[in-house]
């Protein structure tokens, strides 16, 4: 905003315009204001053409508190003043943003999907282009992770117990641990990556923990084995310190004494990450420190700091990856046996065989039970349902059936003889082009009849599709012969379909659509 | 209250014709208006503090289309009243007790 122009220069540039003294165009604007002020309370608004109009409205009584002395009043009822400026105001103030428009944002598959879900009849519907795993692309990936991180989550629960000392005890337990198990494949990894991010070992671990931390946090590992030199060093040094802290949580240190030694010990390294950690896990929560375990942990990593230092490490992350995983890979499966989900937990099944080989616990076999049976169920279902979403794009193989008309037979009979529901009998005349009179067919012809591919012999929302499509067939055939019919079944197309214009490049008249849409 | 019935008492006032006043009044009303279209905030005594902000742009939902909209940004008027004009209107038309 430009800058405030004073009361005085208003005067001025008016007095100026009209030719009039300063003072006369002061008082003017003066008398001008209390007419203003008379007309509010006199009708309540008052309208000036070219500008705007004021008002007032009236505000109830509410309930506030006086900042100061923070004691509760009420503000008592009263009015306020508006001004609303008219459009030639508002215009010239927009100027700049005129040529803008609002723009419609195109709605997503998701939405598509809801609004033929409402249509469908009572069937399983839910297509498959209507779910729209999110996570399944990235899931195959990030399984393993979180294979990796609940395992190692678990572990760190096992850590914990033993020592019965809470968050101590992981700190405690990690170098110890890292100690004893340097040779274990399992527990060495976790190590690695919960407690010994920087140290050595990591180069051992190189490809595992690409594998575990391929998507998050890839970068700053890599980088980090690659100075060896340094690595070596921190190793070493690692080594002595966690020696020295498993000494001192053999006596149930406290964490600040740990503090100090390893603080003290470290003297080399940067105070500043060495600091870091050691008040993250001052924090209560595992949480926060599965938090601000990224932090410390990159920070320490580039500077290849203890680590034992690290307790707070990938296990958390790890661990919550895990659980999303399992989440969305369990809604994947309980929402339907798509094809895409098949195939992802074929994925998934290889990741966590993967996972289970690098050594993780038992979250994996459950689900590796459950996987094979799933996918079973998956694939009868699928046979019976020929579930397709969208039908539109997606073509599943549908049943018909070919029947001779028999004498006296009409669509609406053969619908009932077929589908037990006579009023489906727009299908029938959908599927048959060559019929041209819905109410006419000639025995000894033969008829395509599209059966339902729904379970238990329901309508699929692809089968409604079709039906609507039908009456709309029907329709266009009453207006063509100028029928006051034709809207009802215009209605009828309605009931299976709500939005009939999305499925059928029939003209349909205006009228006819209000009368579809106000019946209902 | 409207422009004419403005302009009838604005001229029995300062003893002028409707019709000078009414050019006067579109002086000072024009004036008003370039400014605050200029982005030039001004303040009236007693009435109030005319000014311009720009609204952000926007994402708007109609929950009946489930459609969204992305609505451009917009220059708009503001005007907070002045002292003067809010007191004496404040306990207009509302009946005490």
């Amino acid at each position: 905003m430009s800058e405030k122009v004073t009361f005085r220069e208003l005067i001025d540039a008016i007095a100026e315009e009209t030719e009039n003294s300063k003072q006369f165009t002061h008082d003017f604007l003066k008398d001008f204001v209390e007419v203003i002020n008379n007309g509010l309370e006199q009708e309540g608004n008052v309208n000036i053409a070219g500008f705007g109009k004021f008002n007032l409205k009236k505000v109830d009584e509410r309930d506030g508190y006086n900042p100061q002395t923070e004691e509760k009043i009420t503000i008592p009822a009263h009015n306020k003043i508006v001004f609303k400026p008219y459009k030639d105001l508002r215009e010239l103030v927009n100027a700049p943003y005129a040529h803008l428009e609002s723009e419609l944002i195109e709605p997503e598959e998701n939405t598509q999907g809801d609004a033929q879900k409402d249509e469908s009849t009572p069937t399983e519907n839910i297509g498959e282009d209507d779910f729209i795993p999110t996570a399944p692309p990235t899931s195959h990936d990030t399984l393993d992770q979180e294979d990796s991180q609940k395992g190692q989550l678990n572990n760190e629960n096992d850590e914990e117990d033993p020592f019965g000392l809470g968050e101590t005890a992981s700190q405690t337990s990690s170098s110890f641990f890292f100690e004893e198990n340097e040779t274990t494949p399992n527990e060495d990894e976790e190590d690695i990556v919960e407690y010994n991010n920087h140290a050595a070992d990591e180069e051992d671990h190189d490809d595992d923990l690409e594998d575990f931390f391929d998507l998050e946090e890839s970068n700053p590992e890599d980088t980090r084995e690659q100075t060896d030199q340094d690595s070596e060093t921190s190793f070493k040094e690692a080594e002595q310190e966690s020696r020295e802290s498993t000494e001192a949580s053999d006596e149930i240190i406290s964490e600040k004494t740990e503090e100090e030694t390893k603080i003290s010990l470290s003297s080399s390294q940067d105070t500043k990450s060495d600091t870091k950690p050691s008040e993250n896990e001052d924090k209560g929560d595992r949480e926060a420190q599965a938090q601000t375990a990224e932090k410390p942990e990159k920070k320490s990593l580039t500077e290849k700091d203890d680590p034992s230092y690290k307790k707070t490490s990938p296990f958390p992350l790890v661990a919550t990856a895990i659980v999303l995983l399992v989440l969305v890979a369990g809604t994947a499966w309980y929402l339907g046996f798509f094809s895409e989900n098949n195939s992802t937990s074929n994925i998934s099944n290889s990741t966590i065989a993967k996972a289970n080989m690098s050594g993780q616990k038992t979250h994996s076999h459950p689900r590796d039970s459950q996987q094979p049976a799933v996918r079973q169920k998956n694939k009868q279902k699928k046979q019976q349902k020929n579930v397709s979403g969208s039908g539109a794009t997606h073509k599943s193989p549908k049943k018909n059936k070919e029947i001779t008309i028999a004498k006296g037979q009409t669509l609406w009979s053969i619908a009932h003889r077929e589908y037990d529901n006579p009023r489906l009998w727009p299908w029938i005349y959908d599927h048959n082009k060559t019929l041209n009179n819905p109410n006419i067919i000639i025995a000894g012809n033969s008829l395509l009849v599209p059966l339902p591919s729904g379970p238990q012999y329901g309508l699929t929302s692809n089968d409604s599709v079709e039906v609507a499509k039908g009456y709309i067939a029907t329709y266009k055939w009453y207006k063509d012969k100028g029928s006051e019919r034709a809207r009802n079944y215009l209605w009828a197309a309605k009931k299976y379909h709500s939005d009939i214009r999305d499925i059928t490049s029939v003209k349909i008249d205006k009228d006819d659509l209000a009368f579809a849409n106000q019946v209902r | 209250m409207n422009t004419s019935d403005l302009v009838t008492v604005l001229a029995d006032n300062w003893d002028m014709s409707k019709a000078e006043t009414r050019r006067l009044l579109d002086v000072i009303v024009q004036t008003f208006n370039d400014n605050i279209a200029g982005g030039n905030a001004f303040t009236i005594p007693d009435l109030g503090t005319f000014g311009v902000h720009t609204r952000e742009e926007r994402t708007s939902y109609n929950p009946h289309y489930n459609q969204y909209m992305k609505l451009p940004p917009k220059r708009v008027v503001d005007f907070t009243p002045g002292k003067g004009l809010k007191e004496d209107l404040k306990q207009v038309g509302i009946e005490d007790e």
